[in-house]
């Protein structure tokens, strides 16, 4: 299994989109600077109040981004993983090792979730510690919120990687990303539902969140971060609940990978 | 003899309903341990489905298999089995060392052994200069050669070769028969999915004919293609007595230029005596080659020329 999630992780690293999407990540890194500059926040070495405050807004503004970038970077490399194994022939000469299919399949996850999981923790920390030395402020919020985006882009990449094993890569494509589109809409019918005081507006709009649960994290992740949750809207509170139920979405998901793939005819 | 191989009704359908076909249509068959197996059959017959499902790449629609004395689908025992699909085109980025030494440890071996057992097998399949080469940039023939090392890197007890020779040049053909008998010399079971019948006759020692998905022969290659029944002579100073001889103990005889003449016999007993007419007769010979029936046209025939039987 060990041996599976290395090949994947090499085989990933030369691929041409984690090289696109590093490059465009660098570029998001570079860039950020300019919203310190222009944004009226001063991120000044040991001041308080306003100072810290722009400087926890900046760190939740960055990593709201790392979060939508790290989400469509595991799409993108995980859309034709285990399709187009099966397809180029690959598959055939692994699937007769002494393997189990399973194994094979947790072992290509694996792989997947030690680089992206890598990628969100090295740019997020990068992130934190320029902030960190910058102010001298620890902001301690920021770490379980960067946990969060780890958490978040492993659940869209297993959403992907398991529609692999049904899918081939554009087909993938368009089905994750409708989902994930479809989804960040809909759920905001708890918004209008909430204005409105409308229990079951509210209770649906959440329900739509559960089909793709990575929305509710992004929308706490700046409240971690300026360690204020009162500011934050209650209906927008993913609560531990919502985590748990992330965790589980993860798990189902790779169950069903890993069930469709033991029956599957391959090529 | 213990079998290597026991196939019991095996089937596979593709498509549903109406349409359904059947590629594999109950086959049943035994390979011994350590036989050189060929499965011969006409594009289509089946050959490679009945190979995936040995290899549990898909999965009978019914019936059952064993391997080396377990199930399909065992897992250990695959560490003990070869697989060699046919060829197609890897697009790893992977160098060629790595590639293999990848499959290596897919079989469970360490590091040092899977060193040097790719070490072994690259110079085996002709690859020893291209350890550093990428995969994705080798040559067809290249390519079906990396494809055979991964199968034989485990030194498998049974292993299953599907067209292992369609891109080989004359150099990779006989690689890979020296392979294969060295392979055989050592205990290993031998299943191999050809058409080309020049290769088969020169290695297997039993010979299974599919066609539409039924096996429709298996016997040894000896008694496929039968005994010896016509040959070629070329011999000098044959009177016309001797000629009449000839003509009375053939079945049939072509006379040609030179004092060469091919003769059809009833037997291969007939051989010894139609020399001795020759040189009774004061003719000396010059060539006697007997012919056998070739593997090609025991295959046409069993099949039916137009592949319809
Ligand atoms: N996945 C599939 N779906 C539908 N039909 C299939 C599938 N795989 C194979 N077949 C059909 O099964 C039959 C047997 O195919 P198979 O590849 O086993 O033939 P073969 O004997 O290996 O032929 P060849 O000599 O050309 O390699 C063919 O009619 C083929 O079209
Ligand atoms: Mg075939």
């Amino acid at each position: 299994m060990k041996t599976i999630a290395v090949y994947t992780l090499r085989q990933t690293l030369r691929s041409k989109s984690m090289i696109a999407g590093l490059g465009v990540s660098l570029l998001y890194l570079a860039a950020l600077p300019l919203f310190s500059a222009t944004g009226g926040g001063t991120v000044t070495v040991g001041s308080a109040g306003q100072g810290t405050t722009a400087a926890a807004q900046f760190l939740g503004y960055a990593l709201g981004g790392l979060n939508l970038i790290g989400m469509f970077m595991a799409l993108f490399l995980t859309l034709g993983s285990i399709h187009t194994d099966i397809e180029n022939g690959t598959m055939a000469m692994i699937i007769t090792k002494p393997l189990s299919r399973a194994r094979i399949i947790t072992g290509r996850w694996a792989g997947y979730a030690a680089l992206m999981t890598g990628y969100v923790l090295i740019i997020g920390l990068v992130l934190w510690l320029a902030v960190v030395l910058g102010t001298g402020e620890p902001f301690l919020g920021y770490i379980p919120a960067l946990a969060l985006v780890c958490l978040n882009v492993t659940t869209m990449m297993t959403l992907t990687f398991a529609v692999s094993v049904f899918l081939p890569a554009a087909a993938n494509a368009v089905l994750v990303f409708l989902v994930f589109i479809a989804t960040t809409n809909l759920s905001l019918i708890n918004v209008a539902g909430a204005a409105a005081g409308e229990t079951a507006e509210t209770i649906i709009g959440n329900l739509f969140r559960l089909m793709l649960p990575v929305g509710v994290v992004g929308d706490q992740l700046h409240s971690l971060v300026v360690n204020s949750p009162g500011q934050t809207p209650a209906f927008l509170v993913p609560g531990n609940l919502f985590v748990a139920y992330e965790v589980i979405y993860i798990a189902a998901l790779l169950q069903l990978g890993v069930r469709a793939f033991k029956r599957k005819d391959l090529k | 003899m213990e079998a290597a191989i026991e196939i019991e009704g095996l089937t596979k359908t593709f498509g549903h309903g109406p349409d359904a076909i059947a590629s594999v249509d109950h086959l049943s068959l035994r390979v011994d341990k350590g036989e050189i197996f060929g499965f011969l059959g006409p594009n289509g017959a089946g050959k490679t489905t009945t190979v995936k499902m040995l290899a549990g790449i898909i999965f009978p629609t019914s019936g059952a298999a064993r391997l080396l004395g377990k199930p399909l689908g065992d897992v250990a025992t695959r560490a003990r089995i070869g697989f060699m699909p046919e060829t197609v085109r890897l697009s790893t980025f992977m160098r060629a060392e790595d590639w293999l030494g990848f499959h290596a440890r897919l079989y469970g071996m360490d590091a040092g052994r899977s060193r040097a057992r790719v070490k072994e097998v690259m110079a085996r399949t002709g690859l020893a200069g291209r350890a550093g080469s990428r995969v994705r940039d080798f040559s067809q023939g290249m390519m079906q050669r990396i494809i055979l090392a991964q199968a034989i890197i485990n030194e498998p007890d049974l292993l299953f070769l599907d067209e292992p020779a369609s891109a080989l040049d004359p150099l990779g053909r006989r690689d890979l028969r020296e392979i294969i008998t060295g392979l055989r010399d050592r205990g290993t079971t031998i299943f191999l999915n050809s058409h080309l019948l020049s290769e088969v006759e020169l290695v297997c020692g039993r010979v299974g004919i599919l066609n539409h998905g039924k096996l429709i022969r298996v016997d040894k290659l000896g008694d496929i293609t039968g005994p010896v029944q016509v040959v070629d002579v070329k011999a000098e100073g044959i009177s016309s007595e001797t000629a009449a001889a000839i003509r009375r103990l053939a079945a049939k005889v072509e006379f040609g230029l030179d004092g060469r003449f091919t003769a059809t016999l009833d037997s291969e007993e007939q051989l010894g005596k139609l020399a001795e007419i020759i040189t009774r007769g004061g003719g000396a010979l010059k060539e006697f080659s007997p012919r056998r029936i070739s593997l090609e046209d025991a295959f046409l025939e069993e099949i039916g020329e137009d592949g319809s039987s």
